[in-house]
């Protein structure tokens, strides 16, 4: 299920995308070309305030809504598990 | 239309019509239209030739970094032997005079100038770097026939392969023009990887001060260095000993210049840089691709 902010600024990158914005939805097929893909990615990057990982810059992440939310909520999680073992180390 | 030695054959027309014998994304600014001229000449993947050789030579700029882009001259030097084509004459046509010398000449001739004046390229009136195309007289003389097989996706838009019909006034632009083109009989290049300066070249991007500016260098050389790569690959597709490697050095440098064009756009907004990712360049101007023995690999 995707983040209802993550849509949102997903729809400003394909604006002929049906809406609402699904899981399913192919972002290549939808318009998202290489060059827009980078955009995209800075755009998310300073919105959630994290930074993708070299790892996760393939054409799998970028193949649909639903994998590329799905790569964001694991940087989510992992930086807020970094955050959560840091609190912990200085508790 | 190919032969092993002579004048070549070629005309600005069948140059247009042999565009689609240039591999995509394989050839340069410079090697492009070469590339085109030699499948013209030699037969449809002549142009291959120039990826047996894999030349990763850093050159001192004047601000303080290196670039693994070569001179234009020298790499047309290069690409000629290589390609087995040759240029009888080169001149330096000052601007607005380039109608004379190819309607003198009769015949294709490849031009070298600055992308910034070039019409029909994304870089036109926004980036100013080499870029070579072809170009011969129409039929009356009266315009001038542009053929360009370079093709490159810019964040101005697309750069895409073909030819435009233009007044003279269009190519009012000083050049470099290479003409009297001829077919010289050479043999098949045996694979050969040539790296110099890349230690020379890694320290001058990590101590630069300006880091936009250091980045902006990376991102110009990491796409230089996936062309080469994909190219050195694409010729040595049937070669038992370096397929693979040379395959999946072509991967990891497409990979590596991704990294490095998202990697400038985050320092461009004032980010912290990534230094993984000058290590991993430093890695990948490093990767051992042995050359075949002697005379192995396939005659292109």
């Amino acid at each position: 299920m995707l983040d209802q902010g993550f849509a949102e600024l997903l729809s400003t990158f394909v604006p002929r995308a049906r809406q609402p914005i699904t899981d399913d939805l192919r972002l290549r097929d939808a318009g998202l070309d290489s060059l827009h893909s980078i955009d995209l990615l800075l755009a998310i990057e300073e919105k959630y305030d994290i930074e993708f990982p070299a790892h996760l810059l393939t054409d799998a992440t970028f193949e649909t809504a639903g994998s590329l939310w799905s790569s964001v909520a694991k940087i989510l999680a992992s930086a807020a598990a970094g955050t959560r073992a840091v609190d912990r180390h200085h508790g | 239309m190919s032969s092993d030695h002579g004048t070549v054959a070629a005309t600005i027309e069948s140059c247009a019509e042999a565009l689609p014998t240039v591999t995509p994304k394989a050839y340069d600014c410079v090697q492009s239209n070469l590339a085109l001229l030699a499948n013209v000449s030699r037969g449809p993947e002549a142009a291959l030739r120039l990826g047996r050789h894999l030349v990763v030579v850093a050159r001192p700029l004047g601000n303080g970094l290196c670039t693994l882009d070569p001179e234009p001259e020298a790499e047309v030097d290069r690409c000629e032997r290589l390609l087995g084509i040759s240029a009888g004459r080169r001149s330096a046509v000052p601007a607005g005079r380039l109608a004379d010398h190819v309607v003198a000449a009769r015949g294709v001739c490849y031009a070298v100038g600055d992308a910034f004046d070039m019409p029909w390229l994304p870089y036109h009136g926004r980036v100013r770097m080499s870029h070579g195309f072809l170009v011969g007289a129409g039929h009356d003389e009266s315009t001038a026939v542009v053929v360009d097989a370079y093709d490159n996706r810019t964040e101005w838009g697309p750069a895409v392969p073909g030819w435009w019909r233009l007044p003279w006034a269009a190519l009012a632009f000083p050049v470099q023009l290479w003409t009297q083109w001829t077919v010289v009989a050479v043999p098949s290049p045996r694979s050969q990887v040539e790296r110099r300066n890349v230690a020379a070249y890694v320290a001058a991007l990590r101590a630069h001060e300006d880091r936009v500016r250091s980045w902006e260098q990376l991102a110009v050389d990491t796409w230089l260095l996936a062309r080469r790569h994909r190219l050195f690959a694409l010729a040595h597709e049937d070669d038992a000993d370096l397929s693979s490697p040379a395959r999946e050095a072509a991967a990891r440098c497409e990979g590596l210049a991704t990294e490095v064009f998202l990697g400038l756009r985050r320092v461009r907004q004032g980010r912290r840089e990534s230094s993984a990712v000058i290590d991993e360049m430093e890695q990948v101007l490093s990767l051992p691709l042995s050359p075949a023995r002697e005379g192995t690999g396939a005659a292109l």
